[in-house]
């Protein structure tokens, strides 16, 4: 006999939520698809040309893109096996909770943190001049976009596979203990299988971040030689005003970051972002483990990624506290740079969670119920494609013929920077909810636990911690932007980063450190805030 | 009395599934048989988690097979996860009296009643799964509604434990009349109630 299609059941019917969620994901769509628009009727006018040189920075784009994600690959398999296996006997476990930092960091500070280290002034250069040998020649070049990329997605990379590896069930490393696997075997038929299925999604995720990079190139490139897509529609907007090259580049950009995404919603259905690594539970020691081989290999990888991702981290602290501290401090910039920064942080991360949260909620009910979540999906799935320099681009295009995008700055750098966290925001809460769906929705429709009620004394609670994350990461990467405020920002109108930038780019190192210091202490107390006091709200007062 | 009444229902795939019976309030029925057979989907059936396609379902000749699974006169006590994570024991118990006021000594009283007073202040992963059982019985108790439904809720606990909860469902049945309809694999679970048994078979 056939299928029947089965009627929704009533107890299953959404509420409210689902009409809401689906307006905001059509105004999403369409806010996305009026900055496209813009874009492609400004790429039409204009001279026709210039063809071959937009594919060579493609070109460029791409390589770079690609070497950044195979080099943190290969620093993070290594270093996600050795934190794995030496997690008791070694502590390397803490390596994890560390290795979040990164995520968060704003890009000018971890530049002003990579120069720190590798510059000719750095810390190296330093120890090599003591020991009267030459210092290192400039960092700026390719070789410090790489270095930077490393720096960013390594420590990303490194959860999301310790995760898989934590996800392997014990028995089977029992099994392969007692049948004394050699350690390659035990790569090849343990512990791959656990890695493959994450691997092509990661490396999707990390070349499209690297192939969107655009605050670490300006900074650390050191020139026209080194360039994307992203900075070029920079220049084309801002310094030569050539609104046709800049629609023509962003619609590249579009096209390609379209087909990534495409690509890895394929590769990893709806979990791109599922990396939540669980407890490390104790592994039982394996044959080889202890050899002289095995432990040397685990030493290199675990020094060599705590040399690249924690030496930056520890010059930013060890340069930034100075006299130049007092300087900046003397700055009237500094407090109103901070004060905005704050606003617009707190503003957009907000609103990312809030939006986030209806529209996580929606898709969750619309999905239980059997109804089409398409529209959310792409609605989230579309920002992720569009980068923060073609968002940008297109409001500057579309409001540009209404208003002065100038004067409309804060709120423009508020939105955008909201809709660029958003899918971030989303993933975090989408997953937690679903999972919370299966476990509650018969409990809470026997007890009569709905709407309002079960939001207020059930969801909410239970999520507070997932809330709180999304709320923290949304608002540090709102604050540590510097991609939608080049576009609009102005002597009136500064952000922390984009003061950082300028600062920087008037060779005034130390008091760059000095403001790289206060950004990401900022940056470290606003994700903390956020995710303490949620964990405080969400948990329960015993009696 | 609780009236199944000729309810048929189908998977989606052609798998059919019928039921025939009464429960007079105060029984307890005993629905045993191999796994796949319909047990589970009984319970959600007068639950309200699944629809039914023909029959009727009624508590004393009044029809509820149309109400919402909040609206009908049943609790159900699932296998497991019966409890919020978050959610002390206490809060576990009241948060289903929808509005009803009860005394902090009545619902002390029935914690006390299934043996597990002095655990209304911890949350549910700070007890043992035979405990976080035996608090969805206090709150079935108190939500006082006819109809109660236990899947396998008792299989995971060991059999001492399992007998002290029986009792404890035997005088619930009796002083507050309800109709109860346990899902359970062990025959010694029917034989120590010494109640009735529905076998079910393809």
């Amino acid at each position: 006999m056939a299928a029947r299609a089965q009627p929704i059941a009533l107890w299953r019917r959404p509420g409210p939520i689902s009409p809401v969620g689906l307006g905001i994901a059509i105004g999403l769509l369409a806010l996305a698809l009026a900055a496209i628009g813009a874009l492609v009727s400004v790429a039409g006018h204009g001279p026709a040309g210039g063809g071959g040189n937009i594919l060579r920075v493609a070109a460029f784009t791409a390589m770079q893109a690609s070497l950044s994600t195979l080099l943190a690959l290969a620093l993070a398999l290594p270093v996600a096996r050795a934190c794995w296996r030496r997690a008791a006997t070694w502590r390397a476990g803490w390596l994890l909770p560390f290795s979040f930092l990164p995520v968060v960091m704003p890009t000018t500070v971890a530049a002003t943190g990579l120069i720190g280290v590798w510059g000719q002034r750095g810390f190296v250069s330093d120890y090599l001049a003591l020991l009267g040998l030459d210092r290192l020649p400039p960092i700026y070049g390719l070789g410090a976009v790489l270095l930077a990329h490393v720096f960013f997605n390594a420590p990303l990379m490194l959860r999301v596979l310790n995760g898989a590896l934590t996800s392997v069930p014990a028995s089977q490393w029992r099994l392969s203990a007692q049948w004394g696997l050699s350690e390659w075997e035990r790569f090849r038929q343990i512990e791959w299988p656990a890695l493959r299925p994450v691997i092509p999604g990661l490396l999707a995720l990390v070349f499209l971040l690297c192939f969107t990079s655009f605050s670490l190139i300006l900074m650390l490139g050191g020139g026209p030689a080194v360039t994307t897509l992203e900075v070029n529609i920079y220049t084309a907007l801002r310094f030569d005003f050539d609104l046709a090259l800049a629609g023509k580049l962003a619609l590249l950009q579009l096209v390609i970051c379209g087909a990534v995404v495409v690509l890895l919603t394929r590769l990893t259905g709806r979990s791109w972002a599922a990396a939540t690594p669980r407890p490390t539970h104790g592994v039982p020691h394996q044959k080889g483990d202890t050899s002289t081989f095995c432990r040397t290999v685990d030493a290199l990888a675990l020094a060599l990624f705590i040399i690249i991702t924690m030496l930056p981290v520890i010059a930013i602290l060890v340069r930034g506290l100075g006299p130049y501290l007092i300087v900046v401090s003397e700055w009237p910039a500094l407090y109103r740079a901070t004060v905005t920064s704050l606003v617009i942080a707190l503003s957009s991360g907000s609103l990312a969670t809030m939006i986030a949260l209806v529209l996580a909620s929606a898709r969750t009910r619309r999905s239980d119920a059997g109804l089409a979540v398409w529209p959310l999906d792409l609605s989230i799935s579309l920002y992720l494609a569009v980068s923060a320099i073609v968002l940008g681009t297109g409001l500057f295009i579309l409001l540009r013929q209404v208003a002065d995008v100038f004067l409309l700055a804060p709120l423009l750098v508020t939105v955008g920077n909201m809709l660029i966290a958003l899918p971030f925001a989303y993933r975090v809460l989408e997953g937690r909810l679903a999972a919370l769906a299966t476990a509650h929705d018969r409990l809470c429709a026997g007890l009569g636990l709905r709407g309002w009620r079960r939001l207020r004394r059930v969801t909410l609670p239970a999520i507070a911690p997932e809330l709180g994350f999304a709320a923290g990461l949304s608002s540090a990467l709102s604050l540590g932007d510097m991609t939608i405020v080049a576009l609009f920002g102005s002597q009136q109108f500064q952000t922390l980063p984009w003061l950082l930038y300028q600062t920087m780019a008037r060779y005034r190192a130390g008091e760059a450190a000095a403001l790289s210091l206060w950004l990401l202490t900022l940056t470290f107390l606003l994700f903390m805030g956020f995710t303490l006091a949620a964990r405080m709200l969400g948990r329960r007062r015993h009696a | 009395m609780l009236e199944v009444d000729r309810l048929s229902f189908e998977r989606p795939g052609g798998l059919a599934f019928h039921y025939d019976f009464t429960l007079a309030a105060g029984e307890i029925l005993a629905v045993q048989g191999p796994s796949g057979v319909g047990k589970t989907t009984l319970l959600d059936l007068i639950a309200g988690f699944e629809s039914h396609l023909t029959g009727r379902l009624a508590w004393d000749g009044i029809e509820f097979s149309t109400l919402p699974p909040w609206e009908r006169p049943v609790t159900t006590v699932f296998q497991s996860d019966n409890l919020f994570a978050h959610l002390s024991c206490r809060e576990n118990v009241t948060i289903a009296l929808d509005g009803a006021t009860f005394a902090a000594t009545e619902v002390d009283g029935a914690f006390a009643r299934l043996d597990i007073d002095g655990l209304q202040a911890r949350l549910p992963e700070e007890i043992s799964g035979g405990q976080q059982q035996r608090v969805a019985l206090v709150r079935a108790l108190l939500r006082d509604r006819p109809i109660l439904l236990l899947d396998e809720s008792f299989s995971a606990l060991d059999w001492p434990t399992r007998r002290g909860c029986f009792d404890a469902l035997q005088e619930i049945a009796t002083t507050r009349r309800m109709a109860v309809i346990f899902v359970s694999h062990d025959e010694r679970d029917a034989a120590y109630l010494e109640c009735d048994v529905l076998k079910l078979d393809r």
